[in-house]
């Protein structure tokens, strides 16, 4: 049974289809890519999979059954995290407060708890810094524990908030753009920690990501999304191989040549 | 050592208001009753960055039904400030389920038209209010002086410190940062955008409840021409000023508006500053003098301070805390609330 899966997805905001017809799935431990132009609809697909937005049309299956009417929090609570494409944190916040803050649904105590200081809530607040420190370890980010979020450079950020969609506890996690603003290095290096957090936590992952050699290096699957519509889907090579998915990403008609030409190599 | 020092100083301070004659503690306990609603707008404005102008209501609220029960129904004190709090909690419920679907200036408008509809309606209902004189709430014997009730609203206060204190280090106290901050944000973090946004209003209106529950005891009756959209101002604006999301500020700020509103008018140094203008004009100057530098010192706010004094005061109460003075500031606290106010959030 897929982890997750999407069937039929539609949703037009006034005048533009920003998806239409849309249907994919990730297995268990698997690293899906969603990849596809600018304005394509990745994003809105990714706000329609964790509640965001409610489709017009389709279906979201988490696990087998139907999570398309639930709010946000609550498929959190089932166990899906995301990132965003712009970063989201709390921004006044230090690193801290954020890794604790994202794991408001595991906290282990009522609201009321909380406000009246009953003594399980205070011990629950100590395995929740526990927690947050691991995470911090986990990612290298022990020196910016207390740092706000605002005062860290856009890397750490990214790195940051993945270890905040962490703290959530994830089976399914989606990334918008987790290599954006960095460079081939460290790009690199994201894909190693992306695969190593698979075989350590059991991930399965979704993303959303521009830079090819990273969706080549981690991806078992990708789906191409332009214009809202499935293009094409396949193993990351084939993709690359596909001349109108390269016809996308530059616009326009296939030129003849370049389809020919197009090895796996040529299209990064 | 000199923290200590410090604190004990405080709290003879604190005790000593109580026992400085009736007009000092008089002056005590509206400082009290202002700290009390200072709090409750912070978990709004300062925590979860919603602004309120209905303040004012969900006191009078409070009051209401604490005087009118307690003088129709004979309830005792005790109960009576509970049913304060209760109604309180249950007219910000009905305002938060507004607030869920609006937000920023709208919102502000809704919460203004609520607190001046209800002036102008169930704060004038005679069988309620008792007419035009106003319902009378007495205080039980034993807390007549105002000394006495004085260390009854401290002690309220101290309460809502501690529950405000273990609010902001709790889940909850994330979970509306979260919110104040990006509700997207909130959610992906799996908080209950909505029913946090409910939890923040009830909690205030609690608290604002209980504040009016004290407040019509403590001029032993209601009045609902008391809880006019100028208080609600007021109350804005101490908490601005004060520094909206941080207690240490919202405490001076409120203590400072609500010595502003008593003791100005009885300052000799204003009288004389009031007599400078035409004969005509000096009783207005008299009256809106506290309004009017409230305003000016908002200004102050939002042009060179956003913080608020809590922006000043942080060295000190990071030092009071325990924590030392020279660790650079960790919230950029009041910017939001600058948005809001200026641009509609």
């Amino acid at each position: 049974m897929p982890v997750v899966e999407v069937e039929g997805l539609s949703l037009r905001f006034g005048g533009l289809q920003a998806l239409s017809d849309v249907s994919l799935k990730v297995a268990e431990w698997e690293i899906v890519g969603l990849i596809g132009p600018n304005g394509a609809g990745k994003t809105t697909a990714f706000n329609c999979i964790t509640g965001f937005y409610r489709p017009d049309a389709g279906r979201v299956l988490y696990r087998g059954s139907e999570i398309t009417r639930l709010a946000t929090h609550e498929r959190v609570g089932l166990g899906i995290g995301r990132t965003f494409q712009n970063v989201g944190m709390v921004k006044t916040a230090t690193a801290l407060e954020n890794l604790k803050a994202a794991q408001h649904v595991h906290a282990g105590y009522s609201a009321m708890a909380g406000i009246l200081g009953a003594p399980d809530s205070l011990a629950a607040e100590r395995t929740l810094t526990d927690r947050a420190e691991d995470i911090l370890e986990l990612l290298d980010l022990t020196d910016v524990r207390h740092a706000v979020v605002a005062s860290l450079p856009y890397g750490r950020l990214k790195l940051l908030e993945l270890g905040c969609a962490l703290a959530t506890d994830p089976d399914l996690l989606l990334l918008d753009e987790p290599s954006s603003g960095m460079g081939p290095e460290d790009a690199a290096e994201l894909g190693d920690r992306l695969l190593a957090l698979r075989r350590e936590f059991g991930l399965t992952l979704l993303l959303i990501e521009h830079h090819v050699p990273l969706v080549a290096k981690v991806c078992d699957y990708v789906y191409v999304l332009n214009f809202g519509r499935l293009l094409a889907e396949g193993d990351p090579e084939a993709i690359q191989r596909q001349p109108e998915v390269v016809a996308a990403y530059l616009g326009g008609e296939v030129p003849r040549d370049l389809a020919r030409s197009t090895d796996p190599g040529g299209a990064s | 050592m000199a923290r200590g020092l410090i604190w004990a100083l405080l709290v003879a301070a604190l005790v000593s208001v109580g026992g400085l004659g009736p007009n000092v503690a008089r002056y005590g306990i509206t400082a009290a009753i202002y700290v009390l609603v200072g709090l409750s707008l912070n978990i709004v404005l300062g925590y979860t960055g919603q602004l309120s102008l209905g303040h004012q209501g969900l006191v009078g609220v409070g009051a209401l039904f604490a005087a009118y029960l307690s003088k129709a129904h004979g309830l005792p004190f005790g109960v009576a400030m509970v049913v304060g709090g209760a109604a309180g909690a249950v007219l910000a419920l009905l305002i938060g389920f507004v607030g869920l679907r609006i937000r920023g200036l709208y919102l502000a408008l809704v919460t203004l038209v609520i607190g001046i509809t209800l002036q102008g309606s169930l704060f004038e209902v005679p069988a309620l209010t008792g007419g035009g004189a106003g319902e009378s709430a007495n205080r039980p014997a034993v807390l007549l002086s105002n000394g006495h009730f004085y260390f009854v609203c401290l002690a309220v206060c101290l309460v809502a410190l501690y529950l405000d204190v273990r609010l902001t280090s709790s889940k909850v106290g994330r979970a509306l940062a979260a919110i104040k901050a990006d509700e997207r944000v909130a959610a992906a973090y799996g908080v209950n955008v909505v029913g946090y946004k409910l939890l923040a209003f009830v909690l205030s209106g609690a608290l604002a409840g209980v504040a009016g529950a004290l407040f019509a005891f403590a001029s032993q009756q209601f009045n609902g021409n008391d809880f006019s959209f100028g208080l609600a101002l007021t109350f804005v604006l101490m908490t601005v000023v004060g520094g909206a999301g941080s207690r240490a500020g919202v405490v001076v700020g409120s203590v400072l508006f609500a010595l502003l509103h008593s003791l100005l008018a009885q300052l000799g140094a204003f009288k004389d500053f009031a007599r400078l203008f035409p004969r005509s004009v000096t009783p207005n100057v008299l009256q809106f003098g506290p309004d009017l530098i409230g305003a000016f010192l908002l200004l102050l706010t939002l042009a060179l301070n956003p913080g608020g004094l809590a922006q000043q005061l942080t060295p000190l109460t990071r030092w009071m805390s325990g924590g030392s003075v020279r660790s650079a500031s960790r919230r950029g606290i009041g910017t939001h609330e600058m948005e809001v106010l200026s641009a509609g959030g």
